[in-house]
């Protein structure tokens, strides 16, 4: 499109913002009505227990893509709560779950959830 | 918006105008934004900016390698070669956020922030919002320039959580990111990071990204490498980031008096660990981005 008179041009650029190149963005916060929930992710929930099968409180959970090619994981620090219950949520696909704590790693444990699915992980610490 | 110098906020340029026709060859490149501001160093006292007093030692949940060895995730690109920044009450360690999250009582660490005015933390999208379980409301707390168990500018809430439809209702990692409207004014102090977008190719351009990961608990490390591919929405680099880095500033340093943004001048909100193309990847800021946080502040 053309460009036209200066000023028209400084107030067109917020609408072509939103218009001409068809990637313009809304801001959404949570003052306004909040958007529903999806289910396009897949959830992971599991549990870090010790050698003796007591939970893990605190240990550092890190999933990592199996996918090929591998699916992008967001960068969040997720960690085991007292109960050493712990959630994922993530694109749909097949991850390698670990848990750390106190440098030391237990056995990676697979899993892999569609979308709207939950699935269960049970990582060990030695 | 409007983006009519008279009404725009202080410190911001208008370069040239853009129609955000990327696929145009011979369309004029535009660039615009605003330059980083330094604050004015460690107060007196933070409840001066509405911030709250963190007595030393405060204990936030996290966790550190006792051996300081490599974490060994997909993230860390190659070898582990992050440094730490201690002490953090220089700019930008300063305008650096640690985000934490409290769930049943527990207070952990969740994501990483920068300062983007007074009283604007910007973020990952997926920091503030689960598209799961919906808004972090409440549970969020904002620590600038933490540095392990010591917190020189206190710690302050959030009065708005701030996304946008990209993400909150689409789920577009491209769309990931975000911010929070803080109950303080400790950027006043913190200092800020400057932004620009650019239709430019950023291929080749310096990235540092500065925040808290999750193996380093609580402490600032840093890492600088450069932008490895771009896409019209996306910047991919190599930088080394783990777990809690989410929300990071992806930033280029800028000489005085550069066009747009000069000083610590973010290019990307870091969200991602390695993907397909075996980068770490995060939000592009474009011109309709630099417009929505601009009015966040």
């Amino acid at each position: 499109m053309g460009r036209a008179h200066p000023a028209k041009t400084v107030l067109l650029i917020g609408l072509l913002a939103f218009g001409a190149c068809g990637r313009g963005e809304t801001g959404s916060s949570d003052a306004s009505t909040p958007p529903s929930p999806t289910t396009a992710q897949a959830t992971f929930t599991g549990v870090v227990l010790d050698g003796g099968g007591r939970p893990v409180d605190g240990a550092l959970v890190q999933p990592k893509s199996l996918d090929h090619p591998p699916q992008p994981v967001p960068e969040l620090a997720v960690f085991s709560g007292p109960d050493g219950q712990f959630a994922w949520h993530l694109t749909p696909g097949r991850y390698e779950f670990s848990a750390t704590k106190e440098g030391r790693t237990g056995t990676p444990s697979e899993a892999t959830a569609a979308a709207g699915g939950t699935e269960r992980v049970e990582l060990r610490l030695p | 918006m409007s983006t009519a110098s008279a009404g725009a906020p202080k410190g911001v340029e208008l370069g040239t105008s853009d129609t955000g026709a990327f696929s145009t060859a011979a369309a004029v490149t535009g660039l615009r934004g605003v330059s980083s501001y330094e604050g004015t160093g460690v107060p007196a006292d933070v409840t001066a900016y509405g911030a709250q007093r963190v007595p030393a030692g405060h204990k936030v949940q996290g966790y550190e390698s006792p051996t300081g060895d490599d974490f060994g995730t997909q993230s860390i690109i190659g070898a582990d070669n992050r440094v730490r920044v201690d002490p953090t009450t220089s700019f930008p360690a300063r305008a650096t956020v640690l985000i934490t999250r409290t769930v049943n009582g527990v207070e952990r660490q969740h994501c990483t922030g920068w300062m983007f005015g007074a009283s604007l933390v910007l973020t990952a999208g997926h920091c503030v919002y689960n598209q799961t379980t919906g808004w972090y409301t409440g549970q969020l707390r904002f620590y600038p320039g933490a540095n392990g168990t010591s917190f020189p500018y206190g710690s302050c809430t959030a009065a708005t959580l701030r996304s946008n439809t990209g993400w909150t209702t689409d789920g577009s990692a491209d769309a990931d990111y975000g911010g929070a409207t803080l109950n303080c004014s400790i950027g006043n102090t913190t200092g800020w990071y400057g932004a620009y977008w650019t239709t430019a190719s950023l291929n080749g351009t310096s990235t540092t990204v500065q925040g808290y990961p999750g193996d380093k608990a609580q402490q600032q490390w840093t890492h600088s490498d450069q932008v490895r591919e771009s896409s019209s929405l996306r910047l991919y680099y190599d930088n080394d980031t783990v777990g809690g880095n989410s929300g990071s500033s992806v930033h280029t340093v800028r000489a005085s008096g550069s066009s747009g943004c000069s000083g610590r001048c973010s290019l990307a909100f870091h969200a991602y660990g390695v993907g397909s193309n075996g980068h770490n990847s995060g939000p592009r800021i474009t011109e309709s981005r630099f417009n929505l946080v601009i009015g966040w502040r």
